[in-house]
């Protein structure tokens, strides 16, 4: 009977993984593919010539190392100051009374379900008239805002699952407010508080359409200068070698995220 | 050597009065139970006393001194949380040692203290272990060896152990007891549980409605209630309306002497006051269901009336359901407008 249950079970184990390997296998797999061929004729399976000769050419552009370099300082700038702003905010959020509260925090759900392109266009427009169009003060700002749902709601869902018994055990044994906060709620938070920092900074880094509309054609991030790479170029190789490098950041990422954080914060975060 | 002073201590939630204004005297080395359901004010009494609520009026007096404007980081008290309200992210150590970190102890100090808390409590080899590997009961003793590490003057448990199962909790409470009369704290513990309270305490204040009923011994609060609500609240108690004529009450079949003015009043008798006696011809009252709890029996007996007696006799009390019984009464008290009129104690 068990052999029977477990053979059934493995069967359609197998269907998944096979409708995983043909959706999501293979196509990551043939980007990797072309990122380390030098030459690949139809119809052969495999490249008709490995190497790292583009790895080379990509890495010796200085438009892709500007980029980087842009992609980082902004995704850095962005999660810094979005950690300034929201995080107090989800604090008060989580402990404080205050009229409009829920009002308030539904308002960014509903920035959120509003077709974005549309928002971002219209704040472009905006910011046409701020000059802010093709600046990096520019990028930040529709950055800032792509955030704040996030920044908000995991912080303030990480504050509210301290328990208050957990925060008056702490001013019994003598801690001041400041002392209750930095010893006792933030640590308890901070799990999750990590996963919002994480994702902010990875979605940043990724994000396009706002960086496209707001910072091209001055500013030009990663995820910016791959596209164009991809549609202009005859060379397959230059895209692939790009996506690869661009995919190592996040990897980096959600390695360390398996170590500070574990695996049910964003769970937590979310209210589970 | 520290006492505790509660005068005319009142609590507002709004227009809601959570307390109203009582007064309460603890000596030094005592262990004092709050007892009464929920919503009665005995937890907000005891956040009052350690600084987690502001009375709206009234002194707190801890050895004299004045604390209820004081937060409950600078008092000299100390609470075990029902939740138990260990830091997740600390170790048993960590947990322990918190309060002395505060005070700025030196690590040596703060050691030797925690290995002296730990050891206490019995465990003495779980300081590098985090609370998620504890017990729901080891995780309650290191709650109570963060209290104790500070050596407070006043000690408060909030239901301590209403989340552990019935054997752990007995062997905790006995446990507490020892400690704290080893230590002579004096202690105000908080419970909804009449067993806890009757077991544990050197005195009972019984709360209801956000007023204290009666403050007592456990055998004075259990033999002499003062009021309907006690007698009521703590233990089994056959409570019978009745009308007092020409000084006795007549219920059940039984005569019961009320030297009082005649009228309405409240009959309360215990259900191990009450004998029965075997009648011959189906007079008296008949007995219609027996629960058998090992050591004793609790019986259900009909009086012609209708009201009904219950009995509780020791187990080897010859007794037949559907049987008629005449009960006699050891003891009884009379209320009246919610005050003890009369009461009759056994010889």
């Amino acid at each position: 009977m068990i052999f029977l249950s477990s053979r059934r079970f493995d069967f359609f184990g197998y269907g998944i993984l096979l409708f995983l390997i043909f959706f999501i296998v293979l196509p990551v797999l043939t980007v990797f593919l072309w990122a380390f061929a030098e030459q690949w004729f139809y119809p052969a399976v495999l490249p008709t010539k490995w190497g790292f000769r583009f790895w080379s050419l990509v890495l010796a552009r200085p438009d892709v190392w500007s980029a980087f370099a842009t992609s980082i300082e902004l995704s850095l700038t962005v999660t810094a100051l979005s950690a300034v702003i929201c995080l107090p905010a989800a604090y008060a959020f989580a402990r404080m009374d205050f009229p409009g509260k829920s009002a308030f925090m539904m308002s960014f759900l509903m920035a959120n379900a509003f077709p974005r392109f549309a928002l971002i266009i219209s704040i472009a427009v905006l910011f046409l008239s701020l000059d802010l169009v093709g600046t990096f003060t520019g990028v930040v700002i529709i950055q800032l805002l792509n955030t704040l749902l996030l920044m908000i709601w995991l912080p303030t869902a990480a504050f509210k699952a301290v328990s208050r018994e957990m925060e008056e055990a702490a001013r019994d044994v003598g801690a001041t407010a400041w002392q209750v906060f930095r010893y006792v709620t933030l640590p308890q938070a901070f799990p999750t508080i990590a996963a919002a920092l994480l994702m902010t900074f990875v979605w940043t880094f990724y994000e396009t359409e706002g960086a496209w509309l707001v910072g091209a054609p001055r500013i030009r991030t990663m995820p910016l200068l791959m596209m164009q790479m991809i549609n202009n170029q005859l060379v397959v190789q230059y895209g692939a070698v790009l996506s690869v490098m661009l995919w190592v950041p996040s990897l980096v990422a959600i390695l360390m995220a398996r170590r500070v954080i574990g695996g049910d914060a964003f769970a937590k975060g979310l209210g589970g | 050597m520290s006492t505790l002073e509660l005068e005319n201590v009142s609590k507002q939630f709004g227009a809601v009065s959570a307390l109203e204004p009582l007064a309460l005297r603890i000596a030094d080395g005592e262990l004092v139970c709050l007892l009464g359901p929920s919503g009665s004010g005995k937890s907000t009494l005891l956040r009052i006393i350690g600084g987690f609520e502001m009375p709206t009026g009234g002194k707190v007096l801890i050895d004299g001194a004045d604390v209820a404007r004081t937060p409950p980081e600078k008092r000299p008290t100390a609470m075990v949380f029902q939740s138990h309200a260990l830091w997740g992210h600390m170790t048993v150590e960590g947990n322990v040692g918190f309060g002395l970190k505060l005070r700025g102890l030196k690590k040596p100090g703060i050691a030797a203290k925690v290995d002296a808390a730990l050891s206490l409590v019995g465990l003495t080899d779980y300081g590098k272990r985090h609370p998620a590997q504890l017990s729901g009961g080891q995780r309650q003793r290191v709650a109570i060896a963060r209290c104790l590490v500070l050596e407070p003057k006043i000690l408060l448990m909030d239901e301590p152990f209403a989340s552990l199962d019935q054997h752990l909790r007995d062997r905790l409470r006995e446990e507490v007891r020892q400690i704290q009369k080893k230590l002579g704290i004096t202690t105000v513990f908080v419970t909804h549980g009449q067993d806890e309270a009757l077991s544990i305490a050197d005195r009972i204040v019984v709360m209801s409605m956000g007023r204290i009923e009666q403050v007592g011994t456990p055998a004075e609060i259990y033999t002499h209630p003062e009021t309907p609500f006690v007698a009521g609240f703590i233990g089994d108690m056959n409570m019978m309306k009745t009308t007092i004529e020409s000084g006795a009450a007549m219920i059940g079949g039984v005569r019961l002497d009320a030297p009082v003015a005649d009228g309405e009043a409240l009959v309360a008798v215990r259900p191990e006051d009450v004998t029965l006696i075997p009648t011959p011809n189906g007079e008296g009252a008949r007995v219609r269901r027996i629960v058998n709890y090992g050591a004793v029996l609790k019986i259900e007996a009909e009086a012609a009336d209708g009201a009904v007696w219950r009995v509780q006799t020791l187990k080897d009390v010859p007794v037949t359901e559907g049987a008629f019984y005449r009960p006699t009464v050891s003891r009884h008290i009379v209320f009246r407008d919610d005050r003890v009129v009369h009461r009759v104690d056994p010889v």
